[in-house]
């Protein structure tokens, strides 16, 4: 009886340590950022909104967080035009030189950013493509094929296969067998696909930092920026609302697999 | 007959898998009447679904032609076919319902709604599942997805049916329940059936002609009771019901008698065999009956080596002083005759005899 109590209660204790562990930075972070004042400071002497006024009404913070939607949103588009069909070939066809293309592929993986920044910084000059948010999103979009390809391809291999014969027989050529079986049941991967995707690229900053300039400025470039210059306690806020809309998503996402979950267990007591 | 051209023709189709030495499908040909529900029948990896596969679009043949009222149907994609099909595994859409799932052939076919909404119901109707229209496969019974993918593979009025072991995920009751479903709406309908499967009693009750496959040929393609009184192999003689193969040489060719280890065997009537031809004399196992007394010819002393008790029926097993196994059955009354270790006596009847010839 004991015993069972303990290996209930410990690891609770354990999550409930580590989730504070990890927390608790962050929550410092939600505090400062209601913080009176224009300088970063712990504990704040009062409590004000006036770090988020200002964040939602200057350019200068407007901007970038525009810039990082833009650059995010264009990647994400392009990393899954290159993955879907790529993830599809590597799914359905064995071709002369599958592994080669599928390491060329998983290649950007293995190169640490700082490289790769050296590497774009020189290129994307020579490109005129230096301090433009095209530059930006080609770099991201490289950085997130082979995460997103990984994706997709974990998204196939449980495809039921025999669905696309079943609907050829129906009479659906490839087009739109495509359309009616295989898009509407590939749907919520290919969203959560493009949401790494798009995580990718707003995340991003070392590749940012080197090749965004002022013009395409992306958000986190202009964080560090502020930080390093500033120490602005609006960088405080934008860290807090990140952090929200993260939980909120993972919340969403949570909640609405437990309601998913709930439904088919009616389901099969209607069955019964 | 005096049908000008069959139907379905399978004309020497072979397949080859890429970088393969041996051929999957060799030299498969067969014609299928209209109105005709043949099956293809033999163990896993013997070409009979490649051979399904080919006739669906699904696979093309490396060699051969495979026609459809005269005319070669090798270029036509899968989906121009109009073949209906019914898989093992289902293969319902899940994201559908029963409703949408039978409706999507009409749908594609750009029919009107009032009538996809009519025939949908009559097909649901048709295999019982009229209650359950607005259900998604996920909330169905394996039997009843199975209905579904039936009424979806019907309701378009396909040429032919196509159905790859349809009933190999269900339980053993349910399975002869709906091979007799099956059978009834193929004669009701008038369907042309090609049915893929491994169990030879599913083939032999459904089927108006079978198809054994084996190693990627045809071995034979008769009627159920042809395969099974007169395999032209000894594969077809073992694979399709219990058999005894008693190897032996053809003696007297016109008293039509095979000399065999067990002494002179006689056969039937209907076999053309040469004299000193090697031959195997098949007698199936339920032909061979106890005998009070040895008789001259057509019998044999067998020492029992194996009982299998069924209840109604006993299965025997008994070795000859030569050393051949004979398996036959007994009633249940005469199980105690029949104990391990006796000698029985056992008698048949010449015509009960198929000879069939055997490979050097």
């Amino acid at each position: 009886m004991t015993s069972r109590l303990q290996s209930s209660l410990i690891p609770k204790f354990l999550a409930l340590s580590i989730g504070g562990f990890l927390l608790l930075p962050m929550l410092l972070v939600v505090v400062m950022s209601f913080g009176e004042g224009t300088s970063l400071r712990f504990p704040p002497r009062a409590f004000t909104i006036d770090s988020y006024i200002v964040y939602f009404t200057s350019a200068g913070w407007m901007v970038p967080t525009l810039n990082s939607f833009i650059i995010a949103g264009a990647s994400a588009a392009i990393t899954l035009l290159v993955t879907t069909p790529a993830a599809f070939a590597f799914a359905l066809f064995d071709f002369p030189g599958k592994r080669l293309v599928r390491l060329l592929i998983m290649m950007p993986l293995m190169v640490p950013f700082i490289v790769m920044a050296l590497a774009y910084f020189f290129f994307f000059g020579q490109l005129r493509l230096l301090n433009t948010m095209v530059g930006v999103v080609i770099a991201h979009a490289c950085l997130a094929v082979p995460i997103v390809f990984l994706i997709q391809s974990a998204n196939l291999k449980s495809f039921d296969w025999t669905l696309v014969r079943a609907s050829q027989a129906c009479g659906a050529g490839h087009f739109r067998t495509f359309r009616y079986i295989c898009l509407p049941l590939l749907r919520p991967s290919f969203l959560v696909a493009g949401l790494f995707a798009f995580i990718t690229s707003f995340d991003e900053t070392v590749i940012a930092l080197f090749i965004s300039g002022r013009a395409a400025s992306t958000l986190p470039r202009r964080m560090f920026e502020s930080v390093r210059q500033e120490s602005d306690p609006v960088v405080a806020v934008v860290s807090t609302l990140l952090f929200a809309v993260v939980a909120a998503v993972a919340i969403v996402i949570a909640w609405r697999r437990e309601a998913g979950r709930s439904r088919s267990a009616t389901r099969d007591l209607e069955r019964e | 007959m005096t049908q000008a051209q069959p139907f379905l023709r399978l004309d020497a189709v072979s397949k080859r898998y890429g970088g393969r030495a041996e051929l999957a499908v060799e030299g498969v040909s067969a014609d299928i009447r209209e109105g005709e529900f043949v099956s293809l029948l033999g163990p896993s990896g013997s070409g009979k679904t490649t051979t399904l596969m080919m006739i669906a679009g699904f696979e093309l043949p490396s060699e051969g032609r495979i026609m459809l009222s005269g005319s070669d149907i090798v270029g036509i994609p899968a989906h121009r076919r109009n073949f209906g099909m019914v898989f093992q595994n289902y293969a319902l859409f899940p994201h559908m319902t029963a409703f949408e799932n039978v409706a999507y052939p009409l749908r594609l076919r750009k029919q009107p709604s009032s009538r996809i909404d009519e025939k949908v119901k009559r097909y649901l109707d048709m295999v019982g599942l009229a209650r359950f229209a607005s259900r998604r496969p996920a909330e169905l019974s394996g039997g009843q997805q199975q209905r579904v993918a039936l009424a979806r593979a019907l309701v378009f009025e396909p040429t032919v049916v196509l159905m790859d072991e349809p009933l190999g995920a269900l339980d053993k009751n349910l399975r002869e329940q709906m091979q007799i479903e099956i059978k009834e709406l193929q004669k009701k309908l008038g369907i042309t059936l090609i049915y893929v499967t491994h169990d030879q009693s599913e083939a032999m009750t459904m089927s108006d002609r079978i198809a054994v496959f084996n190693n990627g040929r045809i071995e034979q393609i008769a009627a159920p009771l042809e395969i099974y009184r007169r395999p032209e192999t000894r594969f077809v003689g073992e694979f399709v019901g219990e058999s005894n193969m008693i190897e032996g040489r053809v003696g007297d060719a016109t008293e039509r008698r095979v000399e065999t280890e067990i002494g002179e065997i006689e056969y039937g009537p209907d076999s053309a065999f040469g004299a000193g031809m090697p031959v195997f004399a098949m007698i199936r196992p339920e032909l061979i009956t106890l005998a009070e007394k040895l008789p001259p010819r057509n019998g044999t002393q067998l020492t029992v080596t194996r009982t299998i008790h069924f209840g109604d029926r006993v299965s025997v097993e008994g070795t000859t002083v030569g050393g051949t196994m004979l398996r036959f059955r007994a009633s249940g009354r005469e199980a105690a005759v029949c104990a391990t270790g006796r000698q029985v006596n056992v008698a048949w009847r010449s015509d009960d005899v198929h000879i069939l010839a055997r490979g050097q």
